[in-house]
């Protein structure tokens, strides 16, 4: 059974059910747009799939082999949270070569974003600067399986179309899960789009039923 | 390795304020006994590394946890390890 399989998800905080029985699967050469309403339970799902978060009930399985904690992920599942996450006391350099094997750390090296940010301590960037740094370690990690919580979250629009661009052509090597509240470059990029509504997830074939299941306006 | 490095990475922000933290103590301890005692110092260092991964990580940085994460290591696993290389820097000072 190859690829990511995520099934029976269930997560309650106190008596509030937030993900009911949830579905998922992800595929080398995939990448699932996940969207959802403020609070829908999507930053939850993906820590969970990921191992950061326990459930109630969960089963997860990436190319056959169950995952149940974060040291069962590793090599198989990243994670980029919402919020920068990078040790604010060591150099860009020094943080690619653990994230990346030899020949992605020499890609990520050499690219004109991520040259000039080599030397300097995660503090010494601006938000975007880490952000970006942060999406490109953890595109190129060895993982097999990438889950972005809103990767364009405080990145100028000339970095997104690059971002989009990078994803889009790491898919190639791995599968994605993205979440991103601007939905737009979501479906820019996405294979495939899931909506968490009421705790559970809908496949989702266009725009017009992003309206349905009213995450979008119909002005929109 | 990377699960090294990454410990080291971890470890390493503690080091500092701990040590100065349990020297300052080690010093404090000689106004009042007349002898710089590193058996004391070992023993605040011990103290004063759970302290400070507490403080740094826990409280003012718990968002770079997720960079761990992404190793395998889960918070139990960094506390074990704060314990651990604490006690053995700890235990040296106070065999010394």
């Amino acid at each position: 059974m190859n690829g990511l399989h995520v099934d029976s998800v269930i997560k309650t905080f106190g008596t509030k059910l937030i993900l009911n029985d949830v579905f998922m699967s992800c595929k080398k050469g995939e990448i699932i747009g996940l969207l959802g309403r403020n609070g829908s339970g999507k930053s939850t799902l993906l820590k969970i799939i990921f191992g950061s978060l326990t459930a109630d009930k969960k089963f997860v399985k990436v190319d056959g082999k169950f995952v149940n904690s974060l040291f069962d992920s590793r090599n198989l599942i990243n994670y980029l949270p919402q919020d920068n996450f990078l040790p604010n006391h060591v150099k860009i350099n020094d943080i690619i070569s653990l994230f990346c094997d030899k020949n992605n750390a020499e890609l990520v090296r050499a690219n004109e974003f991520i040259k000039p940010l080599l030397d300097k301590k995660s503090k010494q960037l601006s938000r975007g600067e880490r952000r970006i740094a942060e999406i490109y370690l953890i595109v190129y990690s060895d993982a097999k399986y990438v889950l972005i919580d809103e990767p364009f979250n405080g990145v100028a629009p000339v970095f997104r179309e690059n971002i989009k661009n990078l994803i889009k052509e790491q898919s190639k090597n791995k599968g994605f899960i993205l979440t991103d509240h601007d939905y737009r470059n979501i479906l820019d990029i996405a294979t495939r789009l899931i909506i968490l509504y009421d705790g559970s997830t809908k496949e989702i074939k266009n725009k017009d039923e992003l309206i349905y299941w009213g995450y979008i306006p119909e002005t929109a | 390795m990377r699960i090294l490095k990454s410990i080291m990475i971890f470890y390493k922000k503690l080091i500092f304020p701990t040590l100065i933290v349990s020297i300052l103590i080690g010093l404090i301890g000689v106004s009042m006994s007349d002898s710089f005692s590193l058996k004391g110092v070992g023993l605040a260092y011990i103290l004063m590394s759970l302290f400070f991964h507490y403080f740094i990580y826990e409280i003012r940085n718990p968002n770079e946890y997720y960079f761990y994460y992404n190793f395998g290591l889960s918070k139990i696993y960094l506390w074990a390890c704060t314990l651990i290389i604490s006690l053995f820097v700890g235990l040296i000072m106070i065999v010394l």
